[in-house]
């Protein structure tokens, strides 16, 4: 089993890479998820602020940010006819609450939280049988616990789309799609000494920028 | 769906034997490096030994990933130990190395788990029991565009409920996402009908820009498979795209048909045989009669 199935899906936006639909405000530009710059948390927090002032385009940069970490979270509780219903309701909350927002923290734990609760109450509506485990999965802490490690891996994600390609390249291929170095090595037809340097300095790198991107 | 092998459901978090909540995120709960030189310099093999200290053999900072990753033979394992016990340079990269290793073995799993339905019914129930509820979340076509999120393209029509109470909200992001709807209906749609699935294609051995999307249809019993891939170079000549039916676990493939020269592709296939797999992969084909999966990969999409 390779592990790419979830790959892009958090940091991409919706509809893959696709380019912003129009010149939004420059503030907003610093470019989707995995190709996010260092600007990316200043930008997060005027992202917030604009969303604050009603600023549509800003629930629109939302969306194109977190729609795929919130939809892959969602996808795993409610059944496919109740997905794209409970991700709506997320970001209609977000709009709604747009004047509560604090600019000095995450949206993505916010967002999620929603979507736990929104999830919850989809499940809970269902008629139709529900798997007893996904609600187990969705309340109290062990939610709560799981929505944090979405958050994180999307975190994780998001420094892993600042290094370089190369490095990018080598350490997706072994950590999300569990391929061997010699296997990389192969794939990427590069001496294998190459895929261990790549890894190991972006590893390094990125732990850099995980310590960094923590407030 | 339970978590792998979790021991413990009521108490332990998602992936299985992961470290207990209270270990926190590991970067932060990591110690800074014991070394003045910094991780990322990643001394080549061909270093000198630090001088203070003699230690055995070349600095071992790109073996360590292969090292945290179990890919070591007994005598590489043995070598990088000794190395490791004298050399402080080292030490100080292995720091950052388990760091980053840890945090993205953690994302992945979570990805990995994620990527999972626990909560998917049988894969042929979505369209009849929406049919039966009557509820929203899949199109119905009663010929009303509102999309009023750029997200929910496909979606025509919230519940009622919904759709009172943030008619305000709807007028305004109707400006927003009417330039998404806008741009996505250029790409064709060969059918229509209740979505069952949507995923986005993730590039493999394609080049950078290239991604996409796959949208699986219901027609009745059957499915119609909708592949739409973006920024996808011509294939050379000589050579095609073909689109396929993957079940990751077992490798098994079903050829669903060539992509055409533009990109789309749209391919209808018995629901029973659909809910076998749960990817599409795209390849590169040769146009030299041998009808097999080419083994190149370009892009992939898990639905």
């Amino acid at each position: 089993m390779r592990w790419g199935s979830a790959r892009d899906a958090l940091t991409r936006g919706a509809d893959g890479a696709g380019p912003a639909p129009r010149s939004t405000g420059q503030s907003f530009r610093a470019g989707p998820g995995a190709a996010g710059s260092s600007a990316e948390l200043t930008d997060q927090r005027s992202l917030v602020v604009a969303l604050g002032r009603g600023d549509e385009r800003a629930l629109e940069e939302c969306f194109r940010r977190h729609a795929a970490m919130v939809r892959t979270y969602v996808r795993h509780f409610v059944p496919a006819d109740g997905v794209d219903d409970v991700v709506q309701m997320v970001f209609l909350e977000l709009w709604r609450s747009r004047a509560r927002l604090d600019p000095e923290r995450d949206l993505e734990p916010w967002l999620l939280a929603v979507a736990r609760r929104r999830s919850i109450d989809s499940l809970r509506r269902r008629h139709d049988v529900v798997d007893a485990s996904a609600l187990r999965d969705l309340v109290g802490d062990r939610g709560e616990e799981i929505a944090e490690r979405v958050v994180w891996a999307m975190e994780v994600r998001n420094a892993l789309g600042r290094l370089p390609q190369a490095q990018q390249e080598a350490i997706g291929l072994s950590y999300y799609e569990q391929l061997s170095q010699r296997e990389i090595a192969e794939r990427l037809d590069v001496p294998l000494g190459t895929v261990k340097a790549r890894v190991a300095r972006g590893l390094a790198r990125l732990a850099d920028e995980l310590r960094g991107s923590d407030r | 769906m339970t978590p792998p092998d979790d021991p413990d459901p009521t108490a332990s978090p998602p992936p299985p034997a992961s470290p207990p909540p209270t270990a926190g995120p590991p970067p932060t709960a990591s110690p800074p490096p014991p070394a003045s030189p910094p991780p990322t310099a990643g001394p080549p093999p061909t270093a000198s030994p630090s001088p203070e200290r003699p230690h055995p053999g070349e600095h071992v900072g790109p073996s360590l990933p292969a090292l945290l990753a179990g890919e070591l033979g007994r005598t590489e394992t043995l070598q990088v130990a000794d190395h490791l016990h004298t050399c402080q340079e080292c030490q100080g990269a292995l720091v950052g190395i388990a760091v980053g290793a840890g945090a993205l073995r953690a994302a992945a799993r979570i990805e990995h788990w994620l990527a999972e339905p626990a909560a998917a019914p049988p894969s042929s129930a979505p369209a009849a029991l929406t049919a039966r509820t009557g509820q929203a979340g899949i199109p119905r076509h009663d010929g009303e565009d509102i999309a009023f999120l750029p997200v929910l393209r496909e979606i025509r029509r919230p519940r009622a409920r919904l759709r009172a109470a943030t008619a305000a909200v709807a007028a305004a992001v109707l400006l927003v996402g009417g330039i998404l709807v806008g741009r996505q209906l250029q790409s064709p749609r060969p059918s229509s009908g209740p979505v069952v699935a949507t995923a986005a294609l993730q590039r493999l051995a394609a080049p950078a820009p290239a991604g996409g999307e796959v949208t699986v249809v219901a027609k009745g019993k059957d499915r119609i498979l909708i592949v739409r891939t973006a920024n996808l170079p011509p294939p050379p000549t000589g050579d095609f795209y073909e689109v396929w039916l993957l079940a990751p676990q077992t490798d098994k493939m079903l050829p669903m048909g060539v992509l055409s020269p533009t990109g789309t592709g749209s391919y209808g296939i018995a629901g029973s045989i659909m809910q076998q797999f749960s990817a599409v992969d795209v390849s590169l084909q040769r146009n030299d009669g041998n009808p097999a999966h080419s083994k190149t990969s370009v892009l992939r999409a898990y639905y």
